[in-house]
């Protein structure tokens, strides 16, 4: 897995590409634990991403509850069709806000 | 050049080059008028002055007639009858001359005094000619006198009937231009030059003009007073311009009997003839020129609209050819991998056609359930008639293979039809084998064929150079024989047409078996890389060079029966990643499409992640294998750890608000969803917890 990260004012974006599992999830986990205080508004960029585990799904819920709990937001924009089955079967679809 | 461009130049160019011709005439036409006027004052002054000889001649010759008939013989007489004789007649000189020349009666005083002879003179012995009776007369022109320049005679002779001799009348020009007074004057009138050319007659002596042949009321004046004064005229006979009477003229002068008589043009008749032909010429220039660029704009609009006819034509015959080639394409099997659930093989194919359809195919289908035919042909030929037979021998082939068991029978058949009704007297080679891709055995039917290749899975090169018989369509009565072979787990079967061996480079040098059985012997066995390889190679070698055939290629990967493999590893993180790469590279094996790959791979995350995270074993073990149904795949994970059965557990709420929800269970659910079937058992000792997923098939 690879993560790009870029900043632009409050936005902070990370592009995911590869696979998100159990090995990898802790390297996502760490970008979140790390995230600066300013950014209010994350944006998930997963086009090259190509599937994600239950492992990954965790470190979303817990991105995603973090910014809520800033008065921020999480998005996530460009999910493949595996990663997409994934968030509808696991009940993540409604609760996240997808680009 | 665009067509409105040169029609441009085209009319510039016909313009400029009758401006040029109709110059051309002008310069011509007055030429022409200009010596045609010379001409026609020449012969105005001949007609004049033969006329006026004539008619003194006339009557010289009536005079003397009636003076040799008075007499009926040559005899001689006295001065004074002889004197008398002449006056009587208005004579000047009368002579009478016996045959032998001498001067027998005379009316000259010289004469009579001292008798002659006409062959004493020069000039009087040309009168010798009429003794004898023929001619009858001889005439001599009017000649100042020898003895007395003042008088200007004109002699003429009559002969006497009966040989005797003849007479000699002396006729001056003094009283001849008496005469032409009383005489000739009338002689002129209604006498036209052209259409408006004329003649002035005056007397010498005095320049007053006598006549004029148009009536013009000149009687009477001088020449001076017409515009030709006198001392002004050049020699008779030389041309030359004068204001006649107020018109510019171009006249010549001749002169006879004391007389001169001008002949004159007006210039306006010159100019109009020359203007009236220049006129003509341009106008028949103009029509010319109008049929002939009529005619050749017809002609280029002809050939535009027969340019654009073709162009038409070619654009029609390349969207026909473009669509047979998509027809031809489409009846060729292109999804790839074409059984992804067909564990035990691996297949792709290409076809790169020389012009836009050619006469290759290649084919694969299931005869059985588990029976796979491949097949590559070539059709002699190319273009549509191949393209066309080579749809008709693909599904007369296809058609034979399945109704029929055995291969070599199915093709004996094939060619039999193929056969019957071929008029085109084409034909077809063809490789075809079928693969139990349980057991791996293959039969084939080699008709006339370049042999295939089988790579072994050891990397060693074999050739499948086994011929049935002639080519498909060649002889009705062929039968085949099939002949038989087996691939092994790994094993690649390489099917070509002669367009990749035969393939030229832009020296004519072939691409050739060994550049391509080396690289068969380098190339790993994914049907799909071999393939693209084997064309990169042949375009790289080809450098540009254009193609003359097909080139057809498929390659078939065995991967063997029944594919079973374990992976065991130590129960932690650092053996999730040996685990995943261990099912991926199989799923990667049999081409199975990425969501599919997706899905496969979140289980193994989820399960494993399990295993590692709560069963406590040291060890896991991950099983790939083929399941007994098509196309299915069971994945079987096995570890030694505390029994627990996530089967058991209910699923997590997954309708909870995101600041409730918990991650456990969720991989156990997801496993559940994605995979087909999911079962576990606990069984000496160990967990064993199995999935299966169907791939498309």
């Amino acid at each position: 897995m690879e993560i790009k990260k870029s900043s632009e004012g409050n936005t902070m974006t990370l592009a995911i590409s590869g696979r998100l599992e159990t090995v990898t999830a802790p390297q996502l986990d760490a970008e979140i634990q790390a995230l600066p205080e300013g950014v209010s508004e994350l944006l998930m960029e997963i086009s090259t991403l190509e599937y994600v585990s239950s492992a990954g799904l965790r470190v979303f819920l817990m991105a995603h509850k973090k910014m809520k709990s800033r008065g921020g937001a999480m998005k996530i924009s460009g999910a493949n069709a595996s990663v997409k089955k994934v968030f509808d079967i696991t009940g993540f679809s409604p609760i996240l806000n997808f680009v | 050049m665009s067509r409105g461009k040169s029609i441009f130049a085209y009319s510039t160019f016909a313009f400029v080059l009758y401006v040029l011709s109709t110059a051309v005439v002008a310069v011509v036409s007055w030429r022409v008028a200009d010596s045609k006027t010379s001409a026609l004052l020449e012969y105005a002054t001949y007609d004049v002055n033969s006329t006026f000889e004539e008619t003194v001649d006339q009557i010289l010759d009536y005079v003397g007639s009636s003076i040799v008939h008075e007499l009926g013989t040559a005899r001689p007489m006295e001065f004074d009858a002889v004197v008398k004789m002449a006056r009587a007649r208005d004579l000047d000189e009368l002579n009478i001359v016996r045959a032998d020349g001498l001067v027998i009666g005379t009316s000259d005083p010289v004469v009579h005094e001292k008798p002659a002879n006409m062959n004493d003179g020069e000039k009087s012995r040309e009168f010798q000619c009429l003794v004898g009776g023929d001619p009858r007369v001889y005439s001599q022109p009017f000649r100042a006198g020898v003895h007395n320049p003042e008088c200007v005679r004109k002699y003429f002779g009559v002969a006497f009937p009966d040989g005797s001799g003849y007479i000699q009348l002396g006729y001056d020009e003094k009283r001849c231009a008496t005469d032409f007074d009383i005489r000739f004057t009338r002689m002129f009138e209604g006498w036209d030059i052209g259409v408006d050319g004329f003649y002035v007659c005056s007397r010498i002596a005095d320049n007053v003009i006598v006549a004029d042949s148009k009536d013009m009321g000149i009687a009477g004046k001088s020449l001076c007073d017409v515009g030709l004064a006198a001392e002004t005229l050049p020699a008779p006979e030389v041309e030359f311009s004068r204001r006649v009477m107020g018109v510019q003229c171009r006249c010549r002068e001749t002169v006879f009997g004391g007389h001169r008589v001008i002949a004159c043009v007006p210039r306006s008749e010159f100019h109009t003839q020359a203007l009236v032909a220049a006129t003509a010429t341009a106008l028949v220039l103009l029509v010319v020129f109008a049929v002939f660029g009529t005619l050749i704009a017809h002609i280029r609009r002809a050939q535009a609209k027969l340019a654009e006819m073709h162009e038409a034509e070619d654009r029609r015959r390349a969207a026909d050819l473009a669509t047979a080639k998509t027809i031809q394409m489409s009846a060729l099997p292109m999804v790839f991998p074409p059984f992804p659930g067909c564990l035990q093989i691996g297949l792709h194919a290409t076809m790169d056609t020389a012009k836009e359809v050619g006469g290759d195919f290649y084919d694969y289908y299931f005869v059985a359930h588990d029976k796979l035919a491949v097949l590559v042909a070539d059709v002699s030929g190319k273009g549509v008639p191949a393209a066309m037979f080579m749809m008709k021998a693909k599904s007369i082939i296809k058609g034979c293979v399945n109704s029929r068991s055995d291969l070599a029978g199915a093709m004996t058949e094939a060619n039999a039809m193929l056969s019957q009704y071929n008029d085109a007297e084409m034909f077809v080679t063809a490789w075809i084998g079928v693969l139990n891709v349980r057991t791996g055995a293959l039969e084939y039917v080699n008709a006339g064929h370049n042999p295939p290749y089988i790579r072994r899975a050891d990397g060693t090169l074999e050739t499948l150079d086994g011929v049935s018989g002639l080519f498909l369509a060649g002889m009705d009565d062929t039968r085949y024989t099939h002949m038989e072979s087996r691939l092994s787990k790994g094993d690649m079967l390489f099917l070509f047409t002669d367009g990749v061996t035969e393939a030229n480079d832009s020296t004519g040098a072939m691409f050739g078996e060994e550049r391509l059985e080396s690289l068969l012997r380098k190339s790993a066995p994914i049907p799909s890389k071999v393939c693209e390889e084997v064309r990169t190679a042949v375009a790289q070698f080809a450098g540009g060079a254009p193609r003359f055939d097909d080139m057809t290629i498929l390659a078939l990967h065995y991967r063997g029966n029944p594919v079973t493999e374990e992976l065991t590893v130590k129960a932690e993180l650092a053996g999730m990643g040996p685990v995943a790469e261990f099912v991926e590279r199989h799923l990667v094996g049999c081409e199975a499409p990425d969501d599919v790959r997706a899905e496969v791979m979140v289980a193994v995350d989820e399960i494993s992640t399990n295993i590692v995270s709560y069963s406590g074993s040291p060890t896991m073990t991950v099983r790939y294998e083929l399941a007994e149904s098509p196309g299915v795949v069971r994945i079987t994970f096995i570890d030694s750890g505390k029994p627990w059965n996530p089967l058991k557990h209910n699923d997590p709420d997954i309708t909870l608000a995101a600041e409730e929800r918990a991650i456990g269970g969720l991989g156990i659910l997801m496993v559940k969803k994605l995979m087909d079937d999911v079962s576990y058992e606990f069984r000496d000792g160990r967990n064993i917890l199995s999935f299966r997923k169907q791939l498309p098939w």
